[in-house]
């Protein structure tokens, strides 16, 4: 991951900041991207495009490897660029259902409609599907209240949010991936520890915030009323009927969880642009996905 | 003050409630609490709430949309005058007595 840091670090830097006439993201040697790293790709080429303001233009090369070009082109990552996708061969076995949406409030209906677009796709149960949606309202009104600062002078799309869904064929996962951009869970969380419990701050690691904010009843307010959503995002994972995982990646740390398991936690020396919160379900083996609606 | 009303949440506010305040997004807590549950708490003595139908609740919507009763007629006058239920989601009527079991403790203190 800190790879990836590295690089949407440096191409941030090169398409605001370089004075740069041309940016080319070349995609040619990239024989395999996770979901994960293509969505928060994908915002940041949306977040440059935004503020390049003609300047600098972005522009890249295609993918070699099918898998790779599907998986962006089904993202928008071409649309993003403005350019059209790779043509994948005629037999070509697609491998991945996608659905991408974004936005910048707290919309039940947006992730009712991606939900849906699953139903045929991969079988949850009705409980599940009604903890994975809470799990991403609660994602979406902590973007919307806690994520971006209103007076930064940061080039943040403000308030923005990516909620990916994915079912991978081969590995027969479903995944539901939502990203944000801004200064993420755990230096929001320091930040308001810090000013409620003054002399004695614990000292954590970012994946310690993270871990305590996942297991635990965290908010800037006093009050008791406050501060349940972010332990939602985990209980979808530990009440789900299905095997999952749980994965939640901010400033310099990462939290995970797996079904019926004990968390762990670890530490980046590099810092990750905002909040990447992952939940991957396993589906039982007689239950294929369906890939061919 | 008429008796008794029952609120369809799914059919008369949203099939969709959305998250804690009015400025999150739509169909918020704070929409449901100032434009359905206060006026109703106004004009009925005893109020159904029936949340089934509705696609999920979060914990932000719940706490704005009913956490207010605890504070406003404390937990023995909800008891007796509000009925929240679901057929299709427990811990949602579980999360919205327990915002306000938490709102009726903390008024108590202030």
């Amino acid at each position: 991951m800190e790879r990836l840091f590295l690089l949407v670090e440096e191409f941030r830097k090169a398409a605001l900041y370089g004075g740069h006439r041309r940016v080319i993201l070349a995609q040619e040697n990239i024989r395999e991207i996770a979901p994960e790293v293509a969505i928060i790709l994908l915002a940041e080429l949306q977040r440059c495009s935004e503020y390049c303001n003609g300047r600098t233009v972005i522009s890249g090369t295609y993918p070699k490897t099918h898998e790779v070009a599907e998986l962006l082109t089904n993202l928008g990552f071409y649309d993003a660029l403005k350019v059209p996708p790779p043509s994948l061969p005629g037999s070509y076995d697609r491998r991945n259902f996608i659905k991408v949406v974004s936005g910048h409030e707290t919309n039940s209906e947006t992730i009712d409609l991606l939900l849906s677009e699953f139903d045929q796709v991969l079988r949850l149960s009705s409980r599940d599907k009604k903890n994975l949606h809470v799990a991403i309202l609660e994602c979406m009104d902590n973007v919307k209240e806690h994520a971006y600062e209103e007076s930064s002078r940061d080039p943040h799309l403000f308030r923005e949010w990516w909620l990916v869904g994915i079912a991978d064929k081969v590995t027969n996962t479903a995944s539901f991936i939502f990203f944000d951009q801004g200064y993420g869970i755990a230096k929001t969380i320091k930040t308001f520890e810090r000013k409620r419990l003054k002399g004695s701050f614990p000292a954590l690691t970012d994946a310690g915030w993270i871990k305590k904010a996942m297991t635990q009843r965290m908010s800037r307010h006093v009050s008791k009323r406050r501060g349940w959503g972010l332990p939602k995002l985990r209980q979808f994972i530990d009440d789900a009927e299905l095997t999952g995982s749980m994965r939640v990646i901010a400033n310099r740390g990462e939290y995970r969880q797996r079904s019926q398991a004990n968390a762990s936690a670890m530490s980046f020396s590099m810092k990750a642009t905002g909040t990447m919160i992952s939940w991957s379900l396993t589906m039982p083996p007689d239950a294929q996905l369906r890939l061919d609606i | 003050m008429s008796t008794q009303f029952t609120y369809y949440v799914s059919k008369s506010f949203s099939r969709f409630p959305g998250g804690r305040k009015r400025e999150n997004g739509p169909h918020s807590g704070q929409e449901f609490w100032e434009t359905v549950t206060e006026p109703l708490l106004d004009k009925y003595d005893l109020i159904v709430f029936d949340l089934t139908g509705g696609t999920a609740y979060s914990s932000g919507f719940l706490d704005e949309a009913f956490g207010e009763l605890g504070k406003v007629i404390g937990l023995a006058e909800a008891k007796r005058r509000i009925t929240i239920r679901a057929d299709d989601d427990e811990l949602a009527v579980q999360t919205a007595w327990r915002r306000i079991k938490d709102a009726a403790e903390e008024a108590k203190k202030q």
